[in-house]
């Protein structure tokens, strides 16, 4: 977990676009431009940071890149009451951060006759007010305290809030109350002990290069993508360990897709590299396996309607061809493939209605072998689509020439010539 | 209200502590014993015997005496741990009713709960005489990785000797506290925790009172009867070069060759070498014949070298796990009696680089600090914490069998975790949640601890509905799981603490049956 889970005021902080901002300008995938399109500025981060394209602590990375740049404000604090409280989306805004201000102690909620002393009671209660604060200051240490001092102060606060330490005692409403109170000690910890743990000299103070052994992280690849030079800019990275951590799922995810994909399950193979993504979406080598394997599965499928009707694709609604040639296409730019896999875009693009597209795959397919009739019908199709006439006529009667079965062409051939036989007959009535 | 009791029911041997003025002490039973064997047998008389009585006619009476019971519990029948057992134990493993392994002696069914049950209640017997007052309450321990439902089987079996148990805590941890209560400044702990059948190691942090459980490991399958095996192969093995006659299909010759190498293990930790001698083991048309075998230290090392470098596999694990290089552990205590072996003492020593703590005895260290645990919840002044820790991840699986872990293992309890999840088909109206326990990435290979369904999802498209998973372990650690609909505040959820196999009213005759037994043993 990250240390902005950790910390109650930055979950409550609602963010907004500056109005200034020109969002468009700037290069964003389309994880960060759903996560920005999110901001509303009355929805507090917490809850929006858990449900964006992105893991939470790539969103929290991306979210400080902004409002560092400039490009976020925050709106305003959704008040601690109403998320602890009910959790609906009517939050109270809170007109400046008051820095938490400890709230007076309701003193009808003490009672005498519990097995806590009176002090112990208001303690709790104080304390209940302080669970928006920073991890550092709920615990009650400096910001730059060691890890040994963040252990101290968690151990201390354990010492008086573990529920434990009041196991059988007549609590009452303070037993729910000390669950919460150590929850939130404990995430405090956690998230202040990740950030010292990324720091080496805190751990060891015996000298030699310790987590050389234990970090794969030291040496990074050359390679600087968007996260990393975000990552770069941040004060306080996400902490190697749980880096690591991930990347070594998302390859195990990787390794699962592949095997999947070897077995013929393609969607399960797909499922699993988008995980993996999501899990290590730095790592350019899943994202080129989900596109390969997305291009195999829309050739697969372009396959299919294609033998499906002879008419080719009717009945196939448009959403789907393009979303199809979309899959197929990135595949396409991706990596060389055989002159079949363009021949097939091709036919989706003329569907489509984008007859250039359509021409330039039927010509790269062309490329890839001269010889294949079905490439020239293509072609000419594409050329047909433009008004093309002549161009269109030359390659199907190439077609014709290299395969006179070549149904298609033949078809398309008789079509023109009606065609032109029309276009002649309206010039005449003209 | 009563005294709390710490139990250590170990594999082969038990023991129970209190607390008498601040100090933990060891109970003994009236014969001065300070630990008891885990067995119970039914004589061919019908009797019932427990403890030191049942290992005495182990020997005579093999297949119907039990031991290692402890490895059974909690398990499935169908598991490569029970069947493993089944070739191993002369008395007969029988499937039950709940998919559980059961146990036939003299005729009779026995659950793995009930056998537990039998050890805890001589022990509730035993702690009673010595006290000369009622005793109710326990806290009772169990091997770091036990999953749910052996820990399950162990509450059960508490229930069934008519023992309340407020906690279930790992043994390297009450190791731990045991020897941190009394030692003041901040120190991390390594426990090499080597008993008669299981395997755990420990890595815990201490400081004032308070106890934190920095990293587990553990292999619930090794312990000090595979050196004994190993032992006890090597003998038949020599017998049949030497004299012909296999001993392997002869449960009683393999009974008084398994205590043999028992003792002579133990032997070989003070000398060089010993002399194993059983007069009339076998006989053929020749005659008896006797069987005599030297061991030397030199053997027996050879014999279990790669069983004591196997622990230290997990060792080198949990230290990884705990963030720790070898040198950073300020002290090693070295718990159950296997430890003792002077080859499993220079390992762990040459692996840590410092020697093994000397001032706790590995046999009684465990029920201490449960005696410990017991008072520091109940009783006033005590400042002990335990911050205890869940022994295995906690998550659901997802799409595709993957599991999605919520709650890491070596988490502190209590502690509440929550992620959003979403549907994989358009217009889904309902998800699944299956609740799972365990490492492993595949769900499947991990266990079932419950699952339930979350229905009334609005038509969406895939990926667009968020349903809130949460997983809540309370400090009695009682396990609950809510899912929530975020679009219509829908909720549904489950706890997941009782994955017993034996319901509540198996459980109450069982404790029944037993309470007519021990009234019938006085009278």
């Amino acid at each position: 977990m990250s240390r902005y889970a950790g910390s109650a005021k930055w979950g409550r902080q609602m963010l907004r676009l500056v109005s200034e901002a020109k969002a468009e300008s700037l290069r964003l995938t389309a994880e960060e431009g759903f996560l920005l399109s999110r901001l509303d500025g009355h929805t507090p981060w917490r809850l929006v940071r858990d449900i964006g394209g992105m893991e939470p602590e790539e969103a929290d990375l991306c979210v400080e890149g902004w409002l560092a740049s400039g490009l976020l404000e925050v709106a305003g604090y959704a008040s601690e009451m109403a998320e602890s409280q009910s959790r609906s989306p009517s939050w109270r805004f809170e007109a400046v951060d008051s820095k938490a201000v400890p709230r007076t102690v309701d003193e009808s909620l003490i009672d005498s006759t519990l097995d806590l002393s009176q002090e112990a009671q208001r303690r709790i209660l104080e304390f209940e007010c302080r669970l928006s604060l920073p991890p550092h200051e709920l615990l009650e240490t400096s910001p730059k305290a060691n890890a040994r001092e963040v252990k101290k102060a968690y151990f201390k606060l354990s010492r008086e809030f573990h529920p434990d330490r009041y196991f059988r005692k007549k609590v009452d409403h303070f037993g729910p109350r000390l669950d919460r109170i150590f929850k939130k000690i404990l995430e405090a910890h956690e998230a202040l002990a990740s950030i010292a743990e990324g720091d080496p000299g805190l751990r060891s103070p015996s000298g030699e290069a310790p987590g050389a052994d234990s970090s794969p992280a030291i040496v990074e690849p050359l390679r600087s993508s968007k996260l990393e030079q975000l990552r770069r800019r941040m004060p306080l990275p996400i902490p190697d360990s749980i880096r690591g951590e991930r990347r070594q799922k998302a390859v195990a995810l990787a390794r699962a897709a592949e095997r999947s994909a070897r077995l013929g399950d393609h969607q399960e193979a797909i499922t699993s590299l988008r995980v993996a993504i999501r899990f290590d979406p730095s790592e350019i080598k899943h994202r080129r396996a989900l596109v390969d394997l997305e291009a195999g599965q829309a050739l697969a499928q372009a396959k299919e309607w294609m033998a499906d009707s002879p008419s080719a694709f009717s009945g196939v609604p448009p959403e789907a061809l393009g979303s199809v040639l979309a899959q197929l296409e990135k595949g396409l730019v991706q990596s060389q493939r055989d002159g079949s896999d363009y021949f097939y875009g091709a036919w989706l693009a003329l569907k489509v209605g984008d007859w250039e597209k359509s021409q330039r795959f039927a010509e790269l397919a062309l490329e890839k072998d001269p010889s294949e009739a079905r490439y020239h019908t293509a072609l000419g199709r594409a050329h047909k689509a433009k008004g093309e006439i002549g161009l269109a006529r030359r390659f199907f009667q190439q077609a014709l020439k290299l395969n006179p079965n070549e149904g298609q062409a033949k078809k398309s051939l008789a079509g023109l010539k009606a065609r032109g036989i029309h276009a002649a007959q309206e010039v005449c009535n003209g | 209200m009563g005294r709390v009791i710490g139990i250590d029911l170990g594999t082969t041997n038990s023991c129970i502590a209190i607390v008498e003025d601040g100090q933990p002490i060891v109970i003994p039973n009236s014969g001065g014993y300070k630990t008891m064997p885990s067995m119970f047998g039914i004589s061919q008389d019908g009797k019932r015997l427990v403890g030191h009585l049942a290992k005495r006619q182990a020997i005579t009476n093999a297949q119907n005496t039990v031991y290692a019971a402890k490895r059974l519990i909690g398990r499935r029948f169908d598991s490569t741990e029970v069947q493993r057992s089944i070739e191993l134990c002369p008395y007969e493993i029988v499937q039950g009713p709940h998919e559980d392994a059961r146990i036939e002696l003299a005729e009779k069914t026995f659950t793995c709960p009930e056998l537990a049950g039998i050890t805890l209640r001589e022990m509730k017997r035993i702690a009673e005489e010595y006290l000369g007052e009622p005793v109710h309450e326990a806290v009772i321990t169990c091997p770091a990785y036990f999953n749910d439902a052996q820990r399950q089987g162990t509450k059960d079996a508490g229930k069934i000797a008519g023992l309340e148990v407020l906690r279930i805590i790992n043994e390297p941890t009450a190791a731990a506290l045991a020897y941190g209560m009394a030692r003041p400044g901040d120190q991390r702990i390594a426990v090499y925790d080597l008993g008669g059948g299981t395997f755990d190691v420990s890595i815990l942090e201490i400081s004032e009172g308070v106890i934190e459980v920095l990293a587990t490991a553990g292999n619930t399958f090794l312990g000090g009867e595979d050196f004994d095996r190993r032992i006890v192969a090597h003998i038949v093995k020599g017998f049949e070069e030497a004299e012909g006659i296999d001993l392997r299909s002869d449960t009683m010759a393999l009974q008084r060759l398994k205590d043999a190498a028992e003792k002579a293990k133990c032997d070989l930790s003070m000398r060089e070498e010993t002399e194993i001698n059983l007069p009339f083991i076998a006989s053929d048309p020749e005659g008896p014949r006797h069987l005599n075998f030297e061991l030397d230290r030199v053997m027996l090392e050879r014999l279990v070298d790669d069983i004591v470098q196997g622990t230290l596999k997990s060792v080198e694990q949990c230290v990884q796990d705990a963030g720790l290089r070898p040198s950073d552990v300020d002290q090693v205590v070295m718990v159950g009696g296997q430890s003792r072996m002077p080859l499993v003492q220079s390992a762990v020593s040459d692996y840590f680089g410092k020697r093994p703590h000397k001032g706790v005895n590995p046999d009684e260290v465990v029920a201490l600090g449960a005696a410990v645990q017991g008072a520091a919840l109940v009783e006033e002044g005590q400042d002990v914490l335990l911050l205890d820790v869940t022994p295995l991840s906690l998550g659901i699986s997802t799409y595709g069998g993957h599991f999605a872990r919520l709650i890491d293992r070596n988490t502190t309890v209590p502690v509440t975790k929550a992620h959003i999840f979403t549907t994989t088909r358009d217009d889904q109206s309902a998800v699944k949640i299956r609740v799972f326990q365990g490492e492993s990435d595949l769900a499947t290979e991990n266990d079932l601890l419950g699952e339930f369904v979350l229905a009334g999802i609005r038509p969406a498209r895939k990926g667009e509905p968020e349903v809130e998973v949460s997983f809540d372990i309370d400090s009695n650690g009682i396990v609950s799981v809510s899912a929530r609909d975020l679009a219509t505040g829908q909720e549904q959820s489950i706890t997941v603490s009782s994955t017993s196999t034996l319901s509540d009213s198996e459980i109450d005759q069982m404790a029944a049956d037993q309470q007519n037994y021990e009234v019938a043993f006085k009278g």
